[in-house]
């Protein structure tokens, strides 16, 4: 497929230039020392190139012929084949309404896709949880890690099994797990202070870890506290602040302990649902918009507290599935998926710290999805705009939003951004961002787009696109990357250009 | 009822003017029809004559009074009403007119012409030596541990003083009212500098004394949390000032600093409480003597180009202990003030984002239209507009529930390079004050630095208000 020359490519270009003085640097980066074995230093690459991959491509198209593409083409060193969840964005061919790629069945999976965990789950690793009925049944008996490792061991291929914090609503025990809405109301969300949710993700990754012989885990959790979601503050979400979650009665017990009113709490979020929908019907508050939403805020402090309460629930999966992990072997490696959302906007920003996360890590997979991340960027700024912001105009809202970002002030207009995707600059100020915060503490793999799917009239990526990106990334000090987010929405086209970026920024 | 046609006026003017003459010329000028006499105040911006420095208006005695002025109580302070206060009330007459009562003097001859008298209150920001040196056992504490300048509003002596004063004046003269003037912000917005008038030190925020921590432990803040919390911020405002920029951003960093300590915004939070109970009190004091009696707060300019800051005050909340509250308007000094504003917060919390571009975006939160940029601001002034709107939001506030009496700038002194009120500048906002539906007008912020032609070109706007 040839690719118009647009400006953006020229510019595109101009960056790839001006990043070749970083080549030198990148190439003789070693690889981190904290994911060395004694006598590993001979075979290991400067850096951790990995890919993700869901189960129905190796039954498609054979293990070792993908393993041959991604590791030949894409020269790929490290895989991350998606071994638990019910998502379609990890797992599946490519997702229904979207062109399929130029490789794989040419068959949607819609009427089969199933989900769930794609390895064997191994009974005596689930008794701390009810749900203990989540092997995947669309592929029959294929096994992916049984199937996938020893292959990718010969080719020297690490291996982290991607797991997800993604659900279905009939899995066997997951009715009594779900979150409680701020209107009392089931969510279709699991409650992560609940020990049965808890005991199923360390049970999860023990069973993986010590049951197959993988180099780690890569753990994916991408939900929302009830403030951000309250305010649509994420690109693809719609707004309905009644769904807000979790009230039930184990984060009424967490709160209690840490000294939150529950009924204050509640009763703000029933405020900021008012406003929320007084925004959304034009009701402009006699102040603004912004300062009823603050004064919202300083009113009920409490809504504040129990978002981070959430913040502090999933941090805590997080770091006992880190702790499980390193009980079954110390040498094995954990990692978290970092939300896009973390990205573009400065209020999840805050919650989160990547020294922080570093110390419970020892990656991150930062997402830097540029393509995509057009209209993605654009959708979270038409949200704020709905709310909070709806006194500023959108295009100005963006323009101020990436200045508090520090995005460059040559990304594309509002209009524009959808249609053209943010830039390969993005990619490097992320990156670096994410490898300045961290201090060395833990690997900065950040996540590519490759191919991920956007609407009709957004930007589809190049091969030259996927380059420049990916050379981004090492400009910016990446110890690797993940191409994202899952093989069966590739062109390997575009695999070919990352593995030709991998080439040359490791030639130098 | 009767629109309000007021005017913020210093003794030192009627000492200088004489009486009669004052009020001729404040009736024929711009139809005033009532009088804010700086009663209790230390500050110079209510009271005495032109500030040091500016120019003099075409009245008045052309010469500073530097070398007397003092300020304090302007009439008599009676024992009788301080004795529930180790606050030397009852000392603290102003002794730059010897003994005179400048409240008893007026009185009378307002009254003669049907014109009412509120006295001016002001709570300052710090006091010269002599009373500071009174008043060390009631003045506040910095994150430091120093004493601070102004008083602490949780202290029971300043409490009470403040009663006292307002008992005093109401109960010992036939007055309308008490307008109260507290100008001052809490620690967090002092903190990062969220002002148009003062420097940034983030040191010096306060308060931190045993009557803040009780307070404190009362409503369940963790008082040691809290300084810890503000130390963290005080770093990170040094650090801003010093351009070490943090690997997320200044805002996301700050927000971040919100979010490990909410015992800042919660103690920011107490502060604005005290405030609103020494108004309270205040309030229902005038009230307990005489229920006819109005008492009117002095809403600050703060309020109107700071969106944080609207969001800790709510007109609606205030109208619940005001008969009238005097909303800072003032067009032609918001200009300069509001570029300061920008210029502060652009040295913390916004660093990343260019000024000008912040200004677009405050204006657009603050409802401002189509006012200069933020080079051109203080050379041009906000716009009557900008007074038409903040009158508005505060008339749509209060719902009725208070009188909205919009301060009007008669040529507040401002930087050399900024804009002088023309006197159809001065008709242009108190027309649009009107415009907006006020229910009078305070022209502000004293006499003593107001040109004629300002004050006429007031008083036009006022009469076609009147006469329509």
């Amino acid at each position: 497929m040839k690719t118009k020359v647009t400006e953006k490519s020229k510019s595109r270009r101009d960056f790839v230039k001006k990043t070749s003085a970083f080549a030198a640097f990148t190439a003789i980066n070693p690889f981190p020392n904290i994911f060395l074995s004694p006598g590993e230093h001979a075979s290991i690459p400067s850096h951790l190139n990995g890919i993700q991959i869901g189960a129905v491509s190796f039954v498609d198209e054979g293990v070792k012929n993908v393993l041959d593409i991604v590791q030949k083409r894409g020269k790929m060193n490290t895989i991350f084949p998606t071994v638990f969840t019910y998502g379609r964005g990890l797992s599946g061919r490519q997702i229904p309404g979207q062109p399929f790629p130029d490789h794989g069945s040419q068959v949607s999976d819609k009427d089969t896709f199933h989900g769930g965990n794609y390895s064997t789950p191994h009974p005596e690793f689930y008794k701390n949880t009810t749900l203990k009925e989540t092997r995947a049944p669309e592929l029959g008996d294929f096994d992916i890690l049984a199937e996938v490792v020893p292959e990718a061991k010969k080719r020297n291929m690490k291996v982290f099994a991607s797991i997800e914090d993604q659900w279905r609503s009939d899995v066997p025990g997951i009715e009594e797990l779900y979150e409680i809405d701020v209107m009392g109301r089931k969510a279709n969300t699991l409650c992560l202070l609940r020990p049965e949710v808890r005991g199923f993700w360390t049970g999860l990754a023990k069973d993986i870890c010590s049951s197959y012989d993988v180099d780690g885990i890569l753990f994916f959790n991408e939900r929302n506290g009830p403030l951000l979601n309250a305010l649509g503050a994420s690109h693809f979400q719609t707004i309905d602040p009644t769904r807000v979650t979790c009230f039930c009665k184990y984060h009424q017990k967490a709160a209690k302990e840490r000294g939150i009113d529950f009924e204050r709490a509640r009763e703000g979020y029933l405020k900021l649902n008012d406003f929320v929908q007084n925004a959304l019907k034009d009701k402009r508050p006699t102040d603004g918009y912004y300062v009823e939403f603050s004064r919202l805020l300083l009113e009920y402090p409490e809504i504040i507290a129990w978002n981070e309460l959430f913040n502090v629930s999933k941090h805590g999966v997080l770091k006992e599935v880190y702790e499980t992990v390193k009980s079954v072997d110390p040498k094995l490696k954990v990692g978290f998926h970092i939300e896009h959302v973390n990205s573009f906007n400065p209020f999840f920003r805050a919650t989160r710290s990547y020294s922080d996360l570093a110390e419970i890590a020892d990656f991150l997979k930062v997402v830097v999805y540029n393509n995509a991340g057009g209209e993605r960027y654009a959708s979270f700024i038409d949200n704020i705009h709905s709310t909070i912001f709806k006194d500023v105009p959108a295009e100005e809202l963006m323009r101020f939003n990436n200045h508090l970002l520090n995005y460059s002030t040559e990304e594309e207009s509002l209009n524009r951004l959808p249609t053209a995707g943010l830039s390969p600059d993005y990619v490097y100020r992320e990156t670096k961002r994410a490898v300045d915060g961290v201090k060395g503490k833990c690997l900065i793999l950040p996540g590519i787009d490759i191919g991920i799917p956007n609407s009709d009239t957004s930007r589809k990526a190049s091969p030259e696109d996927t380059f420049e990106a990916v050379q981004a990334a090492f400009k910016g000090g990446a110890d690797g990357l993940i191409l994202s987010r899952k093989y069966s929405e590739m062109n390997l086209e575009n695999i070919d250009a990352a593995g030709r970026a991998i080439s040359e920024s490791e030639k130098g | 009822m009767e629109k309000t046609i007021g005017i913020q006026i210093g003794p030192s003017s009627f000492v200088d003017e004489g009486i009669e003459k004052c009020f001729d010329t404040l009736q024929k000028s711009a139809a005033i029809n009532t009088i804010y006499l700086s009663t209790f105040s230390y500050d110079r911006g209510i009271l005495g004559r032109q500030i040091p420095g500016a120019k003099f208006p075409d009245h008045g005695v052309q010469e500073s009074d530097e070398k007397y002025f003092h300020g304090g109580n302007y009439a008599t302070p009676h024992p009788q009403f301080y004795t529930r206060t180790a606050i030397k009330g009852a000392t603290m007459h102003a002794p730059d007119f010897g003994k005179r009562d400048m409240v008893a003097e007026i009185l009378p001859e307002a009254k003669k012409r049907n014109i009412k008298v509120f006295c001016s209150v002001q709570d300052g920001f710090n006091y010269p030596e002599d009373v500071s040196a009174d008043l060390q056992n009631f003045l506040e504490v910095r994150l430091s541990g120093e004493k601070g300048k102004a008083m602490c509003f949780y202290n029971p002596d300043v409490q009470e003083f403040w009663k006292a004063v307002a008992k005093d004046l109401s109960s010992s003269y036939d007055i309308d009212g008490i307008l109260l003037f507290n100008e001052r912000n809490g620690p967090l917005l002092n903190a990062i500098g969220i002002s148009h008038a003062q420097k940034i030190e983030s040191d010096k925020i306060t308060c931190f004394c045993k009557y803040h921590e009780k307070a404190a432990r009362e409503h369940g803040i963790n008082f040691e949390r809290a300084k810890e919390g503000y130390r963290k911020l005080n770093e990170f405002v040094r650090k801003s000032l010093n351009d070490e920029r943090p690997i997320d951003g200044y805002y996301v960093e700050f927000n971040r600093v919100l979010l490990a300590y909410p015992e800042i915004i919660a103690y920011n939070k107490l502060f604005d409480m005290g405030k609103r109970e020494v108004l309270k009190q205040v309030y229902n004091t005038v009230k307990g003597v005489n229920k006819g009696l109005q008492v009117g707060f002095h809403i600050e300019h703060t309020n109107s180009f700071n969106p944080f800051y609207r969001a800790s005050r709510s007109y609606s909340d205030l109208a619940k202990i005001a008969d009238f509250l005097k909303v800072v308007v003032y067009n032609n000094a918001g200009g300069e003030r509001y570029v300061n504003f920008i210029k502060n917060i652009s040295s913390t919390v916004f660093r990343d984002v260019p000024p000008e571009e912040l200004m677009e975006i405050d204006n657009y939160l603050l409802n401002y239209k189509n006012e200069a940029s933020f080079h051109e601001l203080p050379m041009t002034g906000l716009s009557p507009d900008y007074v038409y709107r903040e009158t508005q939001r505060a008339l749509n506030g209060v719902a009725g529930k208070c009188r909205i009496l919009p301060g009007i700038d008669v040529n507040i002194p401002t930087g050399k390079n900024s804009r002088k009120a023309s006197a159809k500048d001065t008709y242009e906002a108190t027309k649009a004050a009107f415009k907006a539906g006020a229910d009078g007008v305070i022209l502000s912020r004293k006499y003593s630095e107001m040109w004629m032609d300002n004050l006429k070109g007031a008083g036009r706007a006022i009469r076609e208000a009147i006469d329509s």
